[in-house]
């Protein structure tokens, strides 16, 4: 008998901006859905640990997706896109989310999503309060300019050097093999399709205009961020979760910005008890 | 200046099998600054072949720079958020770096590991 994961992989197609995308999501578990976006130029396999992790899909319907252009979801068949620069934008990231989550007919869904995903969950929590549950940023921030670089994009350049300067992203206490593993990510990706994601985290994205205006009572918004995270430190998530009245806050020892795949066991321990108390209502 | 053991970090570096990978084709130098000192790691072929002084007009394909306190801090075993890693160091303005962008960028997974190794064999982990 094969040995199999529990997560099961499907495709659904989603119509933003009268573009029909075919998108892959990955699926374990039973309850509240707990939707999860990974980060840029990466794929859903980011979330695998959470996906197979009965403490969590015990009581989470646990949603991994690769956005269009990312992993298994191909580019769109009916649109040019080679005759145009990929990037990111917010229109397009918020309407892929909610319209996912109502395509799948999720009930007030749990989102988490890290990096570009955290700065999302920010724009849920302050533009659809009422379609989440409850929001969980990971490695988010007020802002993160600076990054919508030339040398992730350039013709002279291979994907080898994102899988490296990802590396240091990771603490350097976490597991070797889940470092390599979350890395390796990066040299899976489209060449266009990092940069193009930094076009929304590092030029698109800045809560500063309405931050002050999330209402957690609304949506509660919970933020974790790893130390070693060098693009979105601990204290730009403290900054953050300073202007947002009721947001929580805790600064996850012995990781870095991928928290999820880099030492998934230890961020475990900082997740669960916010997805226990959001399960308890 | 005894940051590390030269020799030792040579051979490392040239036995290394994630190095030898990455650094492939490599050709060029790079300085390392240390507050007034310097040294040059020449490369040939994706190798490095050679440690020494520089003169004082030598030139490098890349340049590296950092206080004393910061390379100490790098090399720790274990270092603290943002010395952990050359790229995280420089974002966060611990070092300075110049010169071809295309061979930084490139050979950074070459450089990373080689640091790393630099690491290994350090010598001022009071």
């Amino acid at each position: 008998m094969a040995r199999h994961d529990a997560a099961v992989g499907r495709y659904v197609y989603l119509t933003i901006n009268d573009v029909e995308y075919r998108v892959y999501y990955e699926s374990n578990g039973t309850g509240i859905p707990l939707i999860c976006q990974h980060t840029a130029g990466a794929h859903g396999f980011q979330w695998r640990h959470l996906l197979e992790d009965p403490d969590v899909t015990r009581d989470y319907r646990v949603i991994a997706w690769d956005l269009p252009f990312h992993g298994k979801s191909l580019p769109p068949i009916g649109d040019a896109h080679w005759t145009k620069p990929y990037n990111l934008t917010r229109d397009f990231f918020l309407k892929f989310i909610t319209g996912f989550a109502k395509a799948l007919e999720l009930d007030k869904p749990v989102f988490i999503g890290c990096s570009m995903g955290g700065q999302v969950a920010v724009d849920l929590a302050a533009h659809h309060p009422d379609e989440f549950r409850a929001v969980i940023g990971v490695e988010a921030s007020l802002n993160s300019p600076g990054y919508y670089l030339d040398q992730f994009y350039h013709p002279r350049i291979s994907n080898e050097a994102k899988p490296a300067t990802m590396y240091g992203l990771c603490a350097p206490t976490s597991p070797e093999p889940n470092i390599r593993e979350t890395i390796f990510g990066y040299s899976q990706g489209a060449p266009m399709v990092f940069k193009g994601d930094l076009y929304y985290y590092s030029v698109e994205y800045d809560a500063t205009p309405y931050v002050d205006s999330i209402d957690t009572t609304r949506c509660p918004l919970y933020l974790l961020t790893g130390e070693y995270d060098f693009a979105t430190g601990p204290e730009d998530t403290r900054r953050l979760a300073e202007r947002i009245k009721g947001s929580k806050f805790i600064e996850m020892k012995d990781n870095g910005h991928f928290p999820m795949s880099e030492n998934p066991r230890k961020f475990r321990e900082y997740l669960l008890p916010i997805l226990q108390e959001i399960a308890a209502g | 200046m005894a940051y590390f053991n030269q020799q030792a970090f040579m051979d490392a570096v040239n036995r290394d099998g994630e190095f030898l990978i990455s650094a492939r084709f490599l050709d060029g130098s790079m300085k390392l600054h240390f507050d007034e000192d310097a040294l040059m790691l020449h490369f040939r072929e994706g190798r490095l072949t050679r440690i020494d002084r520089p003169s004082m007009f030598e030139t490098a394909t890349v340049v590296i720079k950092g206080p004393a306190a910061s390379w100490r801090e790098f090399l720790q075993p274990v270092p603290r958020p943002f010395f952990h890693d050359m790229f995280a160091a420089i974002v966060r303005r611990a070092f300075e770096w110049s010169g071809d962008a295309e061979t930084f960028f490139a050979y950074y997974g070459a450089f990373r590991r080689m640091f790393q190794l630099m690491r290994e064999h350090a010598t001022n982990q009071e």
